[in-house]
């Protein structure tokens, strides 16, 4: 009788301290995507205020694009399962993602393509040709966002 | 008065009269396709009008209201399906009155308050471009739609209410660029029907002009676009949002999906700079309103 309690207590101790690890676990996979997304995001604004003339540094352009080229495959990586709004409510991937993996993996794939596309562009001295390949970045990650991202609260 | 001078101020005033009625109506025969073309991206028609995937201008977007399911309809010169059996003045009527061909109101999920206030020879080159597209047979799908707002004839009473028909009028105060932007922002890209706040008819408030709109189509939030520092784009220049205009990025370096998406698309993306500039010093020049909160 003794033991069948401790065998409970042990049972459910694990079960407790399991969801709780998988919840931290979530949260830490959650936070790590959230900084990869600030860093396109800080790369890109970056970009933006060289080529609106805000700032002189149109040399570093190019260094910017390739910052967001070598560090785009990495998306693939890191939506795994368990990491979406059921698991860790904060975060604003959509279940989507994991319920149309094809889609999901097309709008991946557009992104890594348009990242390398554009980290070429960056080198030309032409600033409309820039200007059409940070356009078209934009416009893939804009789709992703559109399909698979939280509208923003 | 010296008789020479009078004269002269009496043929102004047979001018400006005539001129004033010519404006009533546009020459058809001087219309444009190709500025048609422009006002047509300017007026965000494809937006509404192209579902995704399906044929161009053949309606059969869904908008989803608190009044039920709105489709919007085939406007191809197809003579059956779209409205190539129409004249220039029954687009005048739709643009401007938000009436049918029949005199039947149109719902306002049709931007009409918005497009009352286009000017004439933009409508008739509109009208010149409208008829150059692509016809399509596919027939427009009815609304889907909760009583009792199913029943047209409530249109009427709203229309009384809440519809105010009229050409944009130019503020001589401000200056060609402020008008400009102001006509854009207003009259043409509509951009007031998504981001305000709408009463429990259904009717912009313009107290709230451009403050946001908690409940906007597909029952997503619309951003106060004011210069408001704390709810709005007080912070952004006249650069952030030409530049968002033109390219989606946003000062922070993210890029928006939903509806803005495709207005900047289909729509600002292919403004001329000095339209964009113009639409940004209007924003600009707006009074700074808190979000609109429910």
């Amino acid at each position: 009788m003794k033991r069948a309690g401790f065998v409970t207590a042990f049972v459910l101790a694990t079960t407790i301290s399991g969801a709780a690890f998988a919840a931290e676990e979530a949260k830490n996979l959650v936070e790590y995507r959230w900084s990869v997304m600030t860093a396109f995001g800080g790369h890109a604004a970056a970009i933006a205020k060289v080529v609106k003339g805000e700032v002189p540094y149109t040399d570093q352009v190019s260094g910017h694009a390739a910052a967001i080229a070598i560090t785009a495959p990495m998306i693939r990586d890191i939506f795994p399962k368990g990491s979406g709004p059921d698991a860790f409510a904060d975060t604003d991937a959509l279940p989507a993602i994991w319920d149309k993996p094809d889609a999901f993996k097309k709008a991946q794939d557009d992104f890594v393509v348009a990242a390398d596309e554009f980290a070429e562009a960056a080198k030309s001295d032409d600033r409309k040709t820039v200007l059409v390949g940070f356009k078209k970045l934009g416009d893939a990650c804009g789709a992703c966002h559109q399909d698979f991202r939280r509208e923003k609260k | 008065m010296p008789p020479l001078l009078r004269a002269a101020s009496l043929a102004c005033v047979i001018v400006l009269a005539a001129s004033g009625a010519s404006a009533a109506r546009a020459n058809e025969a001087a219309a444009s396709a190709e500025r048609g073309e422009y006002i047509f991206h300017a007026a965000g028609c494809a937006s509404c009008h192209t579902a995704k995937g399906g044929e161009p201008l053949a309606g059969g977007v869904a908008l989803d209201t608190p009044f039920g399911r709105f489709y919007t309809p085939n406007i191809t010169p197809d003579p059956q399906a779209g409205i190539g059996d129409w004249s220039l003045a029954n687009l005048e009527r739709a643009l401007w009155e938000g009436r049918a061909p029949d005199g039947k109101p149109y719902y306002p999920s049709f931007p009409y308050t918005s497009y009352t206030g286009m000017e004439a020879t933009d409508v008739v080159d509109l009208w010149a471009y409208l008829k150059t597209v692509e016809h399509s047979a596919e027939p427009s799908r009815p609304h889907e739609l909760s009583f009792p707002f199913s029943l047209r004839a409530g249109l009427h009473a709203w229309q009384f209410l809440f519809f105010e028909p009229g050409r944009f009028q130019a503020d001589a105060k401000r200056d060609e660029t402020w008008n400009r932007g102001a006509y854009l922002v207003r009259s043409v890209a509509h951009c007031g029907e998504c981001h305000t706040p709408r009463n429990v008819f259904g009717a912009i408030e313009h107290d709230r002009w451009l403050a946001g709109n908690p409940d906007g189509p597909d029952g997503k939030r619309v951003p106060n676009i004011t210069p408001d520092v704390k709810g709005g784009i007080g912070t952004w220049s006249a650069t952030d949002i030409t530049f968002y205009l033109e390219i989606g990025f946003e000062p922070k370096g993210d890029v928006a999906g939903g509806a803005m998406k495709q207005v900047i698309d289909e729509s600002t993306s292919r403004l001329t700079p000095v339209d964009r500039d113009a639409i940004a010093a209007y924003l600009q020049a707006l009074p700074p309103l808190p979000d609109a909160v429910r």
